[in-house]
């Protein structure tokens, strides 16, 4: 499987997510938690802000226009107006780096 | 007041809200969601389910009055899944505080251990002969909505009074949408109230140079009626503005008559306590309608989306006989044209305000400074810094304003580092 490479591993902080511009992805946030990383869409699902402006709390990212939050590992809505969930990837770390799966072939 | 319900021992077997909107459907939700397994009965005047508002004046009407996905705060089932009596386009006509009952409009008479009144407000109409006329919008609800969204063509003459934050908001669409826009304010800018003298200027000149011909000091004085519709407004000199619609955002009325036939202490809306509790400990208020204390003293009223969702969710608890202690900062954005808004706290022109970023820029953070103290902030475009400073007001943080000034320093760090 392909991996692409979004940012080296030294990047995302603690409540400090690293904003990915889109690629053969959409946009997408990079976050630390407790040292273990995660990657989301990082187009809020209500509004068309960009998470990583918004205020990482530790494992939840509160959108920086209308205040909704969401849960960073699972994406789960957690705080209106925010009801959609975002789009979360698999992480795989790769010589220092932060990877997620190369988008596979479009079916049909 | 001696009249409380008479609930026998503590169990709490029927809740009936009387408000279907964002407070009385997060009261609902968050009952659930703390394992009340009693009955719950969600009333409504309007006919639709809760529903989100801030869109009613901005990508409702863009979309042609067309509700979005995630318009509806839940979808149509949820309600039944969740054992929530769900009683829509019935007007609550009376509480008896002795007897524990609800009476709708309908006649039936609902039990009650505990009630919610989240009856929120009703758009103040202009009081004018001609102000109902079917081409003057009012706005609150969907209906209210839909109607605007019809007379808001491409050419149309829009005609908006008062430049609050629905004027200005209904202002910035009616452009996006290819309207010729006029707006008659008596204060001397938009939202002055939110943002003060200085702000206010600002935003003033940013609607003018978007094309609205905007009328600040002004106020009308009568409507001129040409079969049955508005076609000129009057203003308090004579001059006669032409037009095709007329969009009033004068304010609301907080919605009181049921707690005061009951009898319960009204303020500026219905008094509340910390637990959201009325002046009848069986009766609790929260949202538009709440007459609340102040985060910095004293008491408010907010009219805020936060403040609905957020203080259903806490009277839902002290229902339950939770300890609640609901006192925040109010918190609230606009969006207009390509400027997200956003305030927090108190926005006082006698107070030291310290800038990021530059106003000519339309791109800036402003704090509001007592002392070392941020009692509150304003960002435009610059929403990466409002997560901060919602949380240096609630906090009652305590700041170097050097620091705070520095815009080399990450306002994080100044966070972090921020004593209260």
């Amino acid at each position: 499987m392909e991996r692409i490479r979004l940012c080296p591993i030294d990047g995302p902080k603690d409540d400090e997510p690293v904003a990915i511009p889109a690629g053969a992805y959409p946009p997408l946030a990079v976050y630390k938690v407790d040292g273990k990383f995660y990657v989301t869409s990082n187009i809020c699902t209500h509004g068309n802000a960009h998470l990583t402006d918004g205020y990482q709390d530790g494992a939840t990212i509160e959108c920086p226009f209308h205040g909704g939050a969401f849960d960073i590992p699972t994406g789960a809505a957690t705080t209106y107006p925010c009801q959609i969930a975002l789009k979360t990837y698999a992480v795989t770390i790769e010589d220092g780096w932060v990877t997620i799966d190369a988008p596979g072939e479009p079916e049909g | 007041m001696e009249c409380s319900i008479n609930r026998g021992p503590e169990v709490i077997n029927n809740i009936a809200i009387i408000g279907a909107n964002m407070a009385g459907a997060r009261a609902a939700e968050s009952l659930r969601s703390a394992g009340y397994d009693g009955d719950i009965h969600l009333i409504g005047e309007e006919p639709w389910r809760p529903y989100e508002r801030p869109p009613l004046s901005k990508e409702f009407l863009w979309e042609g009055g067309v509700p979005s996905g995630n318009f509806y705060l839940h979808d149509e089932h949820w309600y039944a899944a969740n054992r929530v009596d769900l009683r829509l386009g019935v007007r609550a006509s009376a509480i008896d505080l002795r007897a524990g009952t609800v009476t709708l409009a309908s006649g039936e008479t609902l039990q009650a251990d505990r009630i919610l009144l989240s009856t929120g407000g009703a758009a103040r109409r202009l009081p004018l002969p001609g102000a109902e006329a079917t081409n003057v919008h009012h706005l609150r609800t969907l209906g209210d909505a839909t109607g605007l969204a019809a007379d808001l063509r491409p050419g149309a003459q829009i005609v908006i009074v008062g430049m609050g934050v629905i004027g200005a908001e209904v202002a910035a669409s009616a452009r996006r949408m290819g309207c010729s826009v006029t707006a008659v304010e008596p204060f001397a800018a938009p939202m002055i109230r939110a943002l003060g003298d200085r702000f206010g200027a600002w935003l003033g000149d940013y609607h003018r140079k978007q094309g609205v011909r905007a009328l600040y000091g002004r106020s009308v004085k009568g409507l001129r009626l040409s079969g049955g519709r508005v076609c000129a407004v009057i203003l308090d000199d004579g001059e006669e503005l032409a037009c095709d619609a007329v969009v009033v955002g004068i304010g609301i009325v907080p919605a009181v008559e049921l707690a005061k036939d009951a009898g319960l202490m009204l303020g500026n809306g219905i008094m509340v306590d910390a637990q959201c509790r009325t002046s009848n400990p069986a009766v609790f208020a929260a949202g538009d309608v709440a007459d609340q204390p102040d985060f910095f003293g004293g008491r408010v009223r907010m009219e805020t989306y936060q403040n609905a969702a957020e203080q259903g969710a806490a009277a839902a608890a002290a229902m339950l006989g939770q300890p609640v202690e609901y006192c925040r900062p109010c918190w609230f954005w606009s969006d207009q044209y390509d400027l997200n808004i956003q305030v927090t706290g108190r926005i006082d022109a006698q107070k030291q305000v310290i800038m990021r970023g530059r106003v000519e820029d339309d791109a800036f953070c402003a704090f509001f400074l007592s002392g070392d103290l941020v009692t509150g902030a304003l960002t435009a475009n610059r929403s990466a810094d409002m997560g901060v400073a919602k949380r240096l007001v609630e906090r009652r943080a305590r700041v170097e304003p050097a620091r705070l000034a520095d815009p080399d320093v990450p306002l994080r760090e100044i966070l972090k580092q921020s004593a209260s």
